[in-house]
């Protein structure tokens, strides 16, 4: 089938399989492509990609979900300032993804860092002296623990990969002006 | 020679109707819904099984949410995701928790409810969550000259090993949940389902009390391959006064251990130690909180 979607910005054109999964054409597209493909059954969480907005395993859409659809692989995302954020939150902290798994994982942490945004700006406070606020304000940890099981390597941890969060997100308010 | 590796058409229907003119004309064919299970196969592709597929995800009746005073009804092609998200406030917190301890948000929002019930030789965690809250499932059987249509109980949809029993081209359409009483739930997902078959063990327990009783009582408890429900087990916790002694916790416990052993599902010993403690932590809860005046 043919198949038209826009990849890191670029519209891109192919034909494919319609079950051809996306980290293989994505493989087949690019030399540099960073995308760890080792497992291509939803296991290792090393094929990470931003598809319409939502960070995904590559391995799990196929090529028929493609069309018209908006992709965005590490490659692409290592351009925009967003990237700039986790890098010196990286810096800062002392501590980054390892080799295998940087690119997945930074798009992670990204996904991570715009749901916190999320989180922040429905924020209401129903009481001036709530003692949840802190909570409430901010992602659980057993949700950032959740979250992160999609990708398996273990060289973060959940605490580690939250500091990177609000760090990163610290950095992108004050970039943009805004408050916390 | 190499075989040649399938070039799979793909359908889009936007109804039922559609879809049962696709299966009409093309026997060799597949549903497709949110393609986590189907594509985390190992060696899904290339594909080499000559079947074309049809993608449930557009489909309009699939992707309804209807919510009345008695039931909420969510389609076959709605997300686990955003089943979470609209049913927030009918469907109570444990099971809200329960639907969120499945993998992560992300998987979350391309599983599908038809997905997690339909799979043929698996079972997920959701069919053991709607067993227990009593849901219906609509089904739609094509066979030769006609559909037929059917709500029958989640449990009815497998046999014991877990398997879904429809071979026929069938297709699930819609889930019908009771609104209960959102607190009287127990859910517990233990282990990953794709990964450790003879440990992965999901629990799950409705009830509902009457003065000192337990009045009905639902209990599930299921593993990517086995489904064991037992109505004479819900009966014997359904007659019981509350608080419960230490004897009698321990008399379920044993009575748990002996339906379990005598029926013919293939459960390993860690999942019947582990369905064990997890029913022994359930009573004790209930009972504690029976004595500290909650269900008052
Ligand atoms: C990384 C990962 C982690 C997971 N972790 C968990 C977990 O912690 N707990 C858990 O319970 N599950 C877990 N799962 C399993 C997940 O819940 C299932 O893969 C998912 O629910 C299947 O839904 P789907 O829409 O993607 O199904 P698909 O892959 O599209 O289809 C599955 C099967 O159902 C059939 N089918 C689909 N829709 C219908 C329909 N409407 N009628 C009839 N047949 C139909 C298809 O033909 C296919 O055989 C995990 C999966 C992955 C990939
Ligand atoms: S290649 Fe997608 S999760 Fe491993």
């Amino acid at each position: 089938m043919k198949i038209n979607c826009t990849i890191d910005g670029s519209p891109y054109s192919i034909i494919a399989n319609a079950d051809k999964p996306l980290n293989i054409i994505l493989q087949e597209k690019s030399d540099t492509y960073l995308i760890n493909n080792s497992c291509l059954s939803a296991e290792c969480g090393n094929c990470l990609i931003f598809f319409n907005g939502i960070c995904l395993p590559s391995c799990l859409i196929p090529a028929f979900k493609l069309n018209g659809a908006i992709i965005q692989t590490f490659e692409g995302y290592r351009k925009t300032r967003f990237y700039h954020d986790i890098e010196r939150a990286y810096a800062e902290l002392g501590y980054k993804p390892c080799k295998q798994c940087y690119a997945s994982k930074t798009l992670l942490i990204e996904s991570l860092i715009n749901k916190l945004d999320k989180v922040r700006l429905t924020y209401s406070p129903s009481n001036i002296n709530d003692n949840n606020e802190d909570e409430e304000k901010n992602l659980s940890s057993e949700f950032i623990h959740n979250e992160i099981k999609i990708n398996k390597c273990k060289c973060l941890s959940a605490s580690q990969i939250d500091n990177i969060i609000q760090l990163a997100y610290l950095y992108r308010r004050r970039r943009s002006g805004k408050k916390l | 020679m190499a075989k040649n590796f399938n070039n799979p058409s793909i359908y889009t229907p936007k109804t039922l109707n559609e879809v049962v003119s696709i299966l009409k004309d093309n026997k060799n064919i597949y549903f497709f819904s949110g393609g986590t299970y189907i594509l985390s196969k190992k060696n899904n592709y290339p594909d080499f099984s000559n079947k074309d597929i049809i993608y449930l995800g557009d489909v309009a009746e699939l992707l309804k949410i209807n919510h009345s005073d008695k039931f909420t009804e969510f389609g076959a092609s709605i997300s686990i995701q955003k089943m979470i998200n609209s049913g927030m406030q009918t469907l109570g917190k444990n099971t809200i928790g329960a639907l969120e301890s499945i993998s992560t948000s992300q998987i979350r929002s391309l599983s599908t409810i038809g997905g997690a019930l339909c799979t043929p030789n698996k079972r997920f965690f959701l069919s053991t969550i709607l067993s227990v809250l009593q849901a219906q499932a609509e089904i739609r059987i094509f066979n030769k000259k006609r559909t037929i249509i059917k709500f029958i109980d989640i449990p009815s949809l497998y046999d014991e090993n877990g398997f879904f029993k429809y071979t026929e081209p069938t297709i699930l359409t819609k889930i019908k949940i009771p609104i209960t009483h959102t607190k009287n739930q127990y859910f517990f997902n233990l282990g990953s389902p794709l990964k450790e078959l003879e440990s992965t063990v999901y629990f799950g327990f409705n009830f509902s009390i009457s003065q000192n009783n337990i009045d009905t009582c639902h209990v599930c408890i299921s593993g990517p391959e086995f489904f064991f429900t037992n109505t004479d087990f819900d009966n014997v916790i359904s007659s019981i006064t509350l608080p419960l002694t230490y004897n009698q916790i321990n008399n379920l416990l044993h009575l748990l251990k002996e339906k379990i052993s005598t029926s013919s599902i293939k459960i390993s010993n860690l999942q019947i130690e582990r369905a064990v403690r997890l029913l022994h932590f359930t009573l004790k809860d209930i009972s504690e909180r029976f004595v500290s005046g909650e269900y008052a």
